[in-house]
């Protein structure tokens, strides 16, 4: 799906063509160092940031952004309050956790609750309910009007994980580590008037 | 009219990269409110009236009024400063109390780096990052993150908020509640809290004396140790090592001076038997003589057969040349017997007599020596043979062998040569001991009472 | 607070200087008498002709 960047129109491609779906909300102007374009890198393979959706819950709100790799992969960058989880999806079905049947049967989920991924722990730590009120770029899914439950999970080194399910679609699950600006070498972030721009090598 | 081609418009000038502050009216009082980190800030404190706003609302909704008297930080909101490699905006400030004592907390924001805490004891500062990992368990009770352990602190209280200003990410409110549980690390504390549902966990950095006060342009708080933070290292520590390194090597080279001064050696000694209650013997040792320079003197007199009796000695060491002498005396006795404890017996029968400085030449020892019987022996009379008790019958005389050494060493130097060299590391250790007493210390009392909220 | 160590260090210094001199004067406050003026500088003392 895209969004127009000038009338907010969201454009969704499927297998029929193309079909207008309506007007997406504006991104409202946040402070924050990622926009469309932005580069970073991967290890060795380095994306661009080409879409965004932006997450709002009762007590705030956080963004995620498409990241294109190089090799045509996509990935998501996942920012709130200032921390950034590169996430790949994976499949739901390599996760040993309750987690996974309890967001299907929407129930409750406590923090703390255990998840093994590919011999790793990790242990949910945020639980919200969240709905998009927000995007920009190019996105793989029809994001108007989304709702969806999220859960968050922490572990004891840098990787982290992130399992969704949206109302009326299927479970997702994503996995990554939690990174920094300097760590992905971020270039083409943006500047603001009053701080300096650090220069992050690509 | 010419249909003018019109040229394509030369290219907007690309527009200046926004500010990050976005001034707001607040809806209660009018007031400027400067919003800082816009998309992400989710309560806003009006710091002119106190009213909580929500940031998320289109028209700032006011969501609570302020219930206490609003208070300025010392580092007054918008300040910045770098503190350890990265430049900090102060965007929001609370105080918070478990009860006993209260301290306060900068909400730090920084656009590429995120945010931090920079927390005010009162005393020193710390800098605060929430962590993205979880810690695993290290030691016996303890918490490890990244090959650091840390030690459980105390026991987990609770934690209130009592004043907010300014902005914060999450819907922060006075009264709102934690649950907190530290760990620490000489330097570094992990401070765990649970509330509303979620737990964090949050590293402390604690900032040198004057780091953070020097950075926001505030005044250095003064140095003292009489409540030392939880994670505060002993400034002792460095000072103690230091201290026992060079005691020890002191105390090895007393030694080792010592042990090159040699040992004693004989250098006269003469024999005398003294009647018991009888005439004053005097003794004469000729021609002691005394290598150049000063020695040490040991005179020896061993009379150990005595019993029940004693011997008195006067020593005068005189110069043969120039008749100057150095007197002294010693005494030797034994006494013994039974009584309803069983037998006992006291005295030193070889007494010895130490001369200090005495310089080199020939010198004659007048030993006078006068023995006498101990007349108040035990009123027991033995089952065994008589002869064992002095009283009545027994020895009529006493020999007494009189020896002169010189040199060797003076215990008592030694001593108190250690006493002097150790007298400061053991200062330092108890200073040390202090402070970590102190440092471990359960938190109470008023005086230390959060200050950094002044009112300007 | 190296400067605490060093003036130890100094002090310590001292008080070995003291007991060799002690030593080779055969001094010591605990003796029963004698000590005829401690001679630190000269390691001969009253030279009898």
């Amino acid at each position: 799906m895209k969004v127009c960047d000038y009338c907010h129109s969201a454009v969704l491609r499927t297998d029929a063509g193309l079909q207008a779906v309506g007007t997406i909300a504006e991104v409202p102007d946040d402070v924050s160092p990622l926009q469309l374009g932005v580069r970073g890198r991967d290890g060795a393979r380095g994306f661009e940031l080409i879409g965004r959706v932006r997450w709002r819950y009762a007590d705030g709100a956080w963004n995620e952004w498409l990241a294109l790799f190089d090799d045509g992969s996509t990935g998501w960058l996942s920012e709130s309050s200032g921390h950034y989880m590169l996430l790949r999806q994976i499949d739901p079905a390599i996760i040993r956790s309750p987690i996974v049947e309890q967001m299907r049967g929407n129930y409750d989920i406590l923090p703390g609750t255990q998840a093994t991924i590919d011999g790793l722990d990790y242990w949910a730590n945020d639980v919200k309910t969240v709905s998009c009120v927000a995007s920009e770029g190019e996105l793989p899914f029809n994001s108007l009007g989304l709702s969806a439950r999220s859960v968050d999970l922490m572990a004891a080194d840098e990787h982290c994980a992130s399992i969704q399910k949206a109302k009326g679609e299927l479970v997702e699950a994503y996995a990554g580590r939690y990174v920094t600006l300097a760590q992905i070498g971020a270039t083409g972030l943006r500047a603001f008037e009053d701080w300096p721009m650090p220069a992050y090598r690509a | 009219m010419t249909d003018a081609v019109t040229s394509p418009a030369p290219p907007s000038p690309p527009a200046p990269p926004p500010s990050s502050v976005r001034p707001v009216n607040c809806p209660n009082c009018g007031g400027t409110v400067n919003i800082r980190v816009a998309g992400t800030t989710v309560n806003v404190i009006c710091e002119h009236c106190g009213s909580t706003l929500d940031a998320t609302s289109p028209d700032l909704q006011v969501i609570a009024k302020a219930d206490s008297a609003l208070r300025r930080p010392q580092i007054a909101l918008g300040s910045r400063a770098p503190l350890r490699g990265t430049t900090w905006e102060v965007v929001g400030y609370m105080e918070r109390t478990d009860t006993e004592v209260s301290w306060g907390e900068y909400l730090l924001f920084n656009p590429y780096e995120g945010y931090a805490f920079l927390v005010d004891d009162g005393r020193r500062f710390s800098l605060g990052r929430l962590l993205d990992r979880l810690p695993k368990s290290g030691g016996l009770y303890g918490l490890a993150v990244d090959d650091t352990n840390f030690s459980p602190f105390g026991v987990p209280y609770g934690v209130q908020v009592t004043f907010v200003v300014g902005e914060f990410y999450w819907r922060v409110a006075v009264g709102e509640a934690v649950r907190e549980t530290d760990y620490v690390t000489p330097g570094t504390m992990l401070a765990c809290e649970d509330g509303q549902g979620e737990r964090t966990w949050t590293r402390l950095d604690l900032l040198d004396w004057g780091e953070a006060e020097s950075a926001f342009g505030i005044p250095n708080r003064r140095r003292n140790y009489d409540r030392p933070a939880p994670h505060e290292p002993s400034p002792y520590k460095a000072r103690l090592f230091e201290a026992w390194v060079i005691g020890g090597i002191a105390a090895v080279t007393l030694f080792l001076v010592s042990g090159m001064a040699g040992s004693q050696q004989r250098i006269a000694s003469a024999n005398a038997d003294v009647v018991l209650d009888g005439a004053e013997k005097t003794l004469v040792i000729k021609d002691v003589v005394l290598p150049p320079g000063n020695s040490r003197v040991a005179i020896d007199a061993d009379a150990s057969t005595l019993d029940n009796s004693w011997v008195d000695l006067d020593y005068s060491l005189t110069d043969q040349k120039t008749q100057d002498s150095v007197d002294s005396y010693g005494t030797a006795e034994r006494y013994s017997g039974y009584d309803s404890d069983g037998s006992w017996s006291e005295g030193d029968p070889r007494p010895d007599v130490t001369l200090s400085s005495i310089p080199g030449g020939r010198y004659d020892l007048v030993v006078t020596l006068s023995a006498h019987k101990w007349t108040g022996a035990s009123s027991y009379t033995p089952t065994a043979s008589g002869d064992f008790f002095g009283g009545g019958g027994g020895q009529q005389s006493v020999p007494v062998t009189v020896t002169v050494d010189r040199g060797g060493i003076f215990g008592g130097n030694i001593l108190l040569g250690l006493l002097v060299i150790l007298a400061w590391p053991v200062i330092v250790l108890f200073q040390h001991l202090g402070f970590e007493k102190r440092r471990k210390a359960p938190i109470t009392g008023s005086d230390d009472d959060d200050d950094s909220g002044d009112d300007e | 607070m190296s400067r605490h160590s060093l003036i130890y260090g100094l002090f310590c210094l001292g008080v070995v200087m003291l007991s060799v001199f002690a030593i080779r004067d055969g001094y010591s406050p605990f003796a029963s008498a004698g000590a005829r003026g401690p001679m630190f500088f000269g390691s001969s003392g009253p030279t009898h002709k």
